[in-house]
């Protein structure tokens, strides 16, 4: 195993449950739910890693900015009760393709020193890129996030089935955006996996920031941990 | 200090190789891009490895030349020749896999092609 593996495995060694949320497609709200969740289990030690590198968003919707400081590795920044890095807090635009997708993981896992940690929860880039399954020696958890659209969960039927023969661990699915409930929980169960849902909530946009998240949508996540088995 | 956690990894990535037999001698060969001052890490990994079958080994550093090119304009560069700030030279340092975020320093494509220059591998190992 190489040096950076091991720093690595040593990091998350210090965390007790590493849970990331994935989604076949974007814009089905995983980076919100992802942030949501991590205030909602705000009385735990949370870590948020916001490995979307092309895209990220956490410190947007968390409204935390600083820059990661320097103490034998990288410290994680902290706002709102919870750590976070991003690599959206030391650059603007971070273009990285095919291998240099997986070292930069690599670098992240090894170097950011998170410490003790009840939950470190992943905000992954969409689709069935690298970063996922660069995660999976790891052990962590998934969460697939898709909506009630059917291109949503065409995607994510793909990405269950490549974790799975990742053999990677499902803790779910959820639903997000609901209007009218949710409505793929029959081919959820189909799936032996379990499957919650969060309604769709208007106050989102406005809320993000210092403002998230908005109460609806919080008690929705905070049920949303139970039925998943987080909680 | 950078060089503290990276000389953290490759002493248990020794001390796991050498399967409990001392350690003479170690050769690392590390990225220019990482931007490691060799002295330090010598002087770190010296330090760490006190108490362990590591102690007292002798430690050689070499560094590894890395090349960009751009896939537009042609251009070839070398680490030195890229105009970065101070923070973007410390963001490469932690991170050099996102080189390629600072563009091409003479037309300033994203594309840019990065050959070596990132490593951080144990070159040899005498055991005892």
């Amino acid at each position: 195993m190489s040096s950076l593996a091991l720093l690595a495995k040593e990091n998350l060694r210090q965390v007790k449950r590493v849970i990331c949320f994935a989604s076949g497609k974007g814009g089905v709200g995983k980076s919100v739910l992802c942030c949501a969740s991590a205030l909602r289990l705000g009385s735990e030690r949370v870590g948020v890693l916001d490995l979307d590198l092309h895209g990220s968003s956490v410190p947007s919707i968390l409204g935390v900015s600083g820059i990661p400081r320097e103490e034998k590795g990288l410290l994680p920044v902290e706002g709102r009760g919870v750590k976070v890095f991003s690599m959206g807090l030391l650059f603007d635009t971070c273009p990285l393709l095919g291998p240099e997708i997986s070292e930069a993981l690599l670098e992240i896992l090894a170097i950011v020193r998170w410490g003790e940690l009840d939950f470190l929860l992943v905000d992954l880039p969409p689709g069935l890129g690298e970063e996922i399954f660069d995660l999976v020696p790891f052990r962590p958890k998934f969460v697939v996030v898709v909506t009630p659209s059917v291109l949503a969960w065409e995607t994510a039927r793909k990405l269950l089935h490549l974790l799975r023969r990742a053999r990677a661990e499902i803790l779910g699915v959820v639903e997000n955006m609901c209007t009218e409930g949710p409505r793929w929980r029959g081919e959820v169960a189909r799936m032996g996996l379990k499957h919650s849902w969060v309604g769709f909530d208007p106050q989102v946009e406005a809320s993000l920031g210092e403002g998230f998240p908005p109460q609806k949508l919080s008690a929705d996540v905070g049920r949303m941990l139970s039925e998943l088995g987080v909680w | 200090m950078h060089e503290w956690i990276l000389a953290e990894g490759v002493l248990r990535s020794v001390l796991e190789v050498a399967k409990g037999r001392g350690v003479r001698k170690l050769v690392l060969r590390i990225g220019e891009f990482r931007q490691i001052s060799p002295a330090l890490l010598v002087s770190i990994l010296k330090e760490i490895s006190k108490g362990t079958g590591a102690e007292g080994m002798e430690v050689e550093v070499e560094t590894a030349r890395g090349r960009i090119g751009c896939l537009d304009c042609g251009g070839e560069f070398s680490f030195d020749q890229l105009p970065l700030t101070s923070s973007q030279k410390e963001c490469v340092h932690f991170f050099p896999s996102t080189l390629r975020a600072f563009g091409c320093p003479k037309c300033g494509s994203p594309r840019l092609e990065v050959s070596g220059g990132r490593e951080l591998e144990i070159k040899s190992i005498v055991v005892q």
